[in-house]
């Protein structure tokens, strides 16, 4: 098999992009304070969340779009964007069965009874919640599982006391402008010494053109405590580009484990790089005391761009944190994405697995920060970084910052760039294995550390994603 | 900036209408440019205000200096970026005013545009412009040899080595008085030709910036042996390209010293096939010192069948010591081999206390722990002259390993 | 005939290496095809396999009546021709389990039978490495992944094994194997032999046709076959030395 073989055109194999036709309530395109207003009051909000979200207005309104990222694209006319569509509910309590029919198209567990076992959902559709699966379940073991939304009303001292406080409204330009005008999102609290007794999981869904999705989502896990938590994405083909700016926080008070997957197969464009989601995300987590551990681990094989960089703050002595990574860029994609992992604390521990997967013409970066503070003594980190590059006319990057302030702390990184070889392809097809078939089974070979992270459910589905994408990747 | 001062500088800019016109842009340029900021990925970690301290500013003219020792063999020796004594003899040197036409119009192409300030900034205001040429293989190294004692000062060598020639390079730094150097020397290799460079900087006791642009025709060797000893603010920097089945082989060793910050920036490019570059560098980190390593690896669409490694390592021998480090590969071909690898650490813990249980003390037991972590970059240097001054420098002074 | 290969002729860099070589096994038949080091041994089984960067000027070889040489890799593959690698290569991360599970599958699908289920699939591939005197744990490694060379080695019986293939090209074998592994590997060999099954041993020494008793031998020179006989052959190469055998011949 040569090389231009290699190369043929990938072809379009987006299982998720359908429109589901249903009724919505949005705003015309723009955004000024009264649409803050509007969405806060559409909201009910308290007033000290309608003035945080307009103080982060103002202070989106003085900054600028970051450009350092390895990602080109055109200027975003912000002013051109809904900022708030909701589906439109015929009652209080009934759920449109259209937007049932979508989730179930996409696999999402909707129904209690058929569910995955073992996991809650949360839908968001565009920008609301609009379903939540277990919660009585979920409320015997006191763990509150609700749409962001729902929190501010029953729960607005722990938003108060949480929101923002990892991701401060002006940390950068897209957490800026999500703090505004953040629709929903969800929220989880565990309470003290409490294991989660179910999977919590939160399914986005942009379905309305020309609509930017702003979710925030608040996970605070206890003293003691433990949540694992999954979130999936997809969004319709549509040939203009949708920008989705998230905030995801996270809190692990003193020995609580918060470990949080995302499998992102958001639109990614069509062969020309038309259309295709904005991934513009910020995700930070906190190891707020001593022997907290946060674990990010991400399959990221759709949107046009991603920008993310899921990070943890070690603060409190011995505190854990991990970033298993693979993103996989075909077509016109293009990914900067990796971790920052900032050691605070003693005996601080961390470890980054990224496995980077280029193809067609896209572009896949790492790049990832370890900063190891002066009072970070006994501070680890190891990080290994592998990019696997598909045909000749993509590119894999990798721009690691290691910075130590403290003599006792020992930081090794490795990283390493190399190709589905010719040699491994033909071993492959001379036991009868197809070509496709053949990169797949490289593909995921090459991710295998990563996927062993994932809950068992969902490395399956991540397996058969990275498939499904790998699609005519080969000739 | 004062360009009416570069302009008339006697370095031998003004003397033909064509290098007037291409320093005049130049000069023009340079009065857009602005010294960089930590926004800069490759200023990212620079402290350079020392640079820029008043007591360095201005254009050093003289300078008293000690009578130098006696050098021997080929050597050039420059005094606030200027020639003062030269001995050279398979080697050929010559100022920019000895140059015909067509060598002057090769080189104002050679030395094309660049963004950077400090690159822009020696160029227009050199104070010295010197070709150096080897046709030949050269037994022996020429050595060159800067001293600085006043204001800025800013030398230009251009290095010429002939397709098929083999040589050597050997530059130290020396410095006597508040003053910053800004200097740099472009290599010109031709095909199949090689040269070995050895770059020594541990009696510079104020601001330096040294800049290597390197082009490594077909199958031409560089093989860099560096050794950085920072007391204030020094930056060494290389940029190289590589012509197909060129080799590039770059070992350095960085000793911090309290209170200095030492940068290491490496830009190395492959635009053609089958070439391979090899990085090693070590940093020793005391307390108050800083070192940083920012190396980029670029593989063009045209860098097929690279080979490339590199590998930055770093101890921080105690409290208040730091180290930045950013080992980059940007790859835009897929028949390569490239992989990175970077440590930051201390001295291990188990093997100091394994040899003082041996009776062996702590401070010598450090020593020769830190030699054992120097030496895969040690093993490296085969230049005698530089051999020489690393050897004079290590084992390290007591307070840099207790 | 299974095999019968005509007037082939293979360059390599605009360097014929084979040069009008004509060779026939039947079913049920194991030949040996020996020579010197650059003989070309090598190259005749992957142009049969249908590895890259090889030139046929002319020449056709056919596996049941089917033209090889036109045919994708994975089609030779699905039409019963197995390679046993001379140098296999690394796959890390795949299992070595995985890795037969999405060959068989391919294999069988190709057939037109459904996938073998997941129990039979591991009881035979566990009987199948004890036979070649692998570990337990040996299935769940990756392909290749680390393995020593007489591992390799018997990983490629292991898969020949288990994909029973049709007709089996085994490419230098014994290179690099004590004598107990030649023996396991051996023991592999003979335990597919079956009168709808042929076999090409590619090797450089007679040592492995003590174990595997050859119908024909074959020495391969000059791009074709130089001299053919009966398992004697090999002994005469043994004693002798190739010179010896080639005295007189055609090439």
């Amino acid at each position: 098999m040569s090389t231009a073989e290699l190369d043929a055109a990938l072809s379009q194999a987006y299982e998720a992009g359908f429109v589901t036709d249903i009724e919505t309530e949005t705003l015309p395109p723009g955004l000024d304070e009264k649409v803050i207003e509007y969405i806060s009051v559409k909201k009910n909000e308290p007033d000290f969340l309608r003035q945080w979200r307009l103080n982060a207005f103002h202070r989106w309104q003085t900054m600028r779009e970051p450009r350092w990222a390895h990602v080109h694209y055109e200027p975003i006319d912000y002013q051109g964007l809904i900022y708030y569509a909701a589906p439109k509910r015929r009652s209080e309590t009934e759920i449109d069965p259209k937007l049932l029919e979508t989730y179930e198209k996409l696999g999402v567990p909707v129904h209690e009874r058929a569910a995955l076992a073992g996991v809650a959902v949360d839908a968001v559709f565009d920008s609301v919640s609009v379903l939540t699966t277990f919660k009585d379940k979920l409320a015997e073991a006191g763990v509150i599982f609700c749409p962001i939304s729902e929190a501010v009303q029953k729960y607005p001292e722990l938003v108060q006391k949480y929101l923002g406080s990892v991701v401060p409204p002006g940390d950068n330009f897209f957490a800026a402008l999500n703090s505004a005008v953040f629709s929903d999102g969800s929220f989880v609290y565990v309470p003290k010494g409490v294991r989660c007794p179910l999977e919590l999981s939160t399914y986005f869904r942009i379905n309305t053109a020309r609509t930017g999705q702003f979710e925030r989502t608040l996970i605070i896990a206890d003293e003691g405590s433990y949540v694992s938590y999954l979130e999936g994405c997809t969004a319709p083909m549509r040939d203009e580009h949708q920008l989705h700016a998230a905030v995801v926080e996270l809190i692990a008070l003193e020995g609580a484990e918060i470990r949080y997957s995302t499998v992102q197969n958001w639109y990614p464009g069509d062969e020309e790089g038309r259309g295709g989601v904005y991934n513009f995300v910020t995700k930070r987590g906190l190891c707020a005391g001593r022997g907290a551990k946060i674990s990010w681990t991400q399959v990221e094989t759709g949107s046009a761009i991603t920008w993310k960089y899921p990070s943890v703050i070690l603060k409190g002595d011995d505190s854990v944190g991990e970033f298993y990574s693979v993103a996989l860029t075909r077509g016109r994609q293009q990914a900067d994405t990796g971790t920052k992992m900032i050691h605070l604390g003693r005996n601080t521990r961390s470890t980054i697995v990224s496995k980077g997967i280029a193809a067609g013409h896209s572009q896949n970066a790492y790049r990832g920060l370890v900063r190891i503070n002066p009072g970070a003594s006994g501070a680890r980190n190891y990080t290994q970084c592998d990019s696997l590059l598909i045909g000749p006319h993509c590119g894999a990057h990798t721009f690691p910052y290691i910075e130590s302030r403290n003599p006792r702390a020992i930081v090794e990184h490795e990283a390493s760039t190399s190709r589905v070889s010719e040699e491994q392809l033909f071993y492959c097809r001379q036991r009868g294995i197809d070509p496709e078939r053949a990169v797949a089974l490289i593909v995921g070979g090459f991710c295998k550390d990563v996927f062993q992270k994932l809950p068992l459910e969902f490395a399956v589905e991540a397996g058969k994603l990275l498939e499904v994408s790998l699609e005519g990747s080969v000739g | 900036m004062n360009t009416a001062l570069a302009v008339c500088h006697p370095c031998g800019w003004a003397e033909d209408a064509a290098t007037r016109a291409w320093h005049e842009q130049l000069a023009e340029r340079l009065a857009t440019l602005t010294p960089p900021t930590r926004k800069n990925e490759f200023w990212r970690y620079s402290r350079l205000s020392a640079c820029f301290a008043p007591e360095r500013a201005g254009r050093g003219l003289d300078f008293p200096f000690p009578s130098p020792e006696p050098l021997t063999g080929e050597w050039i020796r420059l005094d606030q970026g200027r020639p003062v004594a030269a001995h050279t003899r398979v080697w050929r040197l010559r100022s920019w005013s000895e140059l015909d036409e067509a060598t002057r119009a090769r080189w104002r192409e050679r030395l094309e545009p660049d963004e950077d300030y400090f690159a822009v900034r020696n160029l227009v205001e050199a104070d010295a412009v010197l070709l150096l040429e080897l046709e030949q293989t050269a037994d022996a190294p020429l050595q060159i040899q800067y001293r600085h004692g006043a204001g800025w000062v800013q030398p230009l060598l251009l290095v010429d080595v002939a397709a098929g020639a083999r040589g050597a390079l050997v530059e130290t730094f020396a410095s006597f008085g508040p003053s910053t150097q800004n200097g740099a020397v472009h290599l010109w290799l031709g095909e199949g030709a090689e040269l070995t460079h050895g770059v020594f900087t541990a009696d510079e006791e104020q601001a330096l910036l040294h800049r290597v642009r390197a082009r490594l025709g077909a199958r031409a060797r560089l093989d860099v042996q560096a050794f950085a000893a920072a007391r204030r603010y020094q930056r060494l920097e290389w940029d190289v390209t590589l012509g197909e089945s060129a080799t590039l082989r770059l070992s350095g060793i960085t000793q911090g010293e309290p209170e200095g910050s030492a940068d290491v920036a490496l830009r190395i490019r492959h635009a053609a096939p089958g070439a391979t570059t090899d990085v090693r560098w070590r940093g020793l980190v005391p307390a108050a010192a800083h070192s940083a390593v920012i190396g980029r690896i670029l593989i063009e669409p045209t860098g097929q069948r690279t080979d490339a490694a590199m590998r930055l390592d770093h101890l921080l021998l105690a409290d208040g010591a730091a180290a930045d480090v950013k080992p980059e590969l940007e790859i835009y071909a897929d028949d390569v081999a490239c992989g990175h690898g970077a440590t930051l650490g201390r001295l291990d813990d188990e093997a100091l206390f394994y040899l003082r249980s041996r009776g062996i003390p702590e401070v010598e037991a450090r020593r020769l722990l830190i030699d054992a972590f120097l030496a895969p970059v040690l093993q490296r240097f085969t230049l005698a002259e530089v051999l020489r001054h690393v050897h004079s420098r290590l084992p390290l002074p007591d307070d840099a390993a207790a | 005939m299974m095999l019968t290969i005509r007037n082939l002729t293979v360059a390599v860099e605009g360097r014929r290496i084979l040069d009008g070589l004509d060779l026939d096994i039947a079913a049920g038949e194991v030949h040996a095809l020996m020579g010197p080091n650059g003989a070309g041994k090598s190259t005749l089984a992957n142009v049969l396999a249908g590895r890259e960067g090889y030139e046929v000027l002319e020449g056709k070889a056919l596996l049941d009546g089917q033209d090889l040489l036109t045919m994708e890799p994975e089609a030779r593959a699905q039409a019963g021709l197995f390679l046993s690698f001379q140098h296999p290569v690394e796959i890390p991360g795949v299992s070595n389990l995985q890795f037969l599970r999405t060959a068989l599958d391919c294999l069988r699908k190709a057939r037109g039978e459904p996938p073998l289920d997941s129990a039979a699939l591991l009881r035979a591939a566990r009987e199948a490495a004890q036979l070649l005197g692998l570990p337990a744990d040996f299935l769940k490694r990756g392909v290749n992944e680390g393995f020593s060379g007489g591992e390799k080695k018997r990983n490629e019986i292991l898969q020949m094994l288990l994909l029973e293939p049709r007709f089996v090209i085994l490419d230098e074998p014994d290179s690099g194997l004590d004598v107990d592994a030649l023996k396991l590997v051996a023991a592999g060999v003979n335990r597919l032999r079956r009168p709808d099954r042929a076999f090409l041993i590619i090797t450089h020494y007679p040592r492995i046709l003590e174990y595997v008793r050859p119908d024909r031998v074959h020495v391969l020179h000059g791009g074709r076959i130089a001299r053919s006989g009966e398992a004697e052959l090999a002994h005469q190469i043994e004693a002798g030395g190739y010179a010896a055998v080639l005295e007189g011949s055609v090439a």
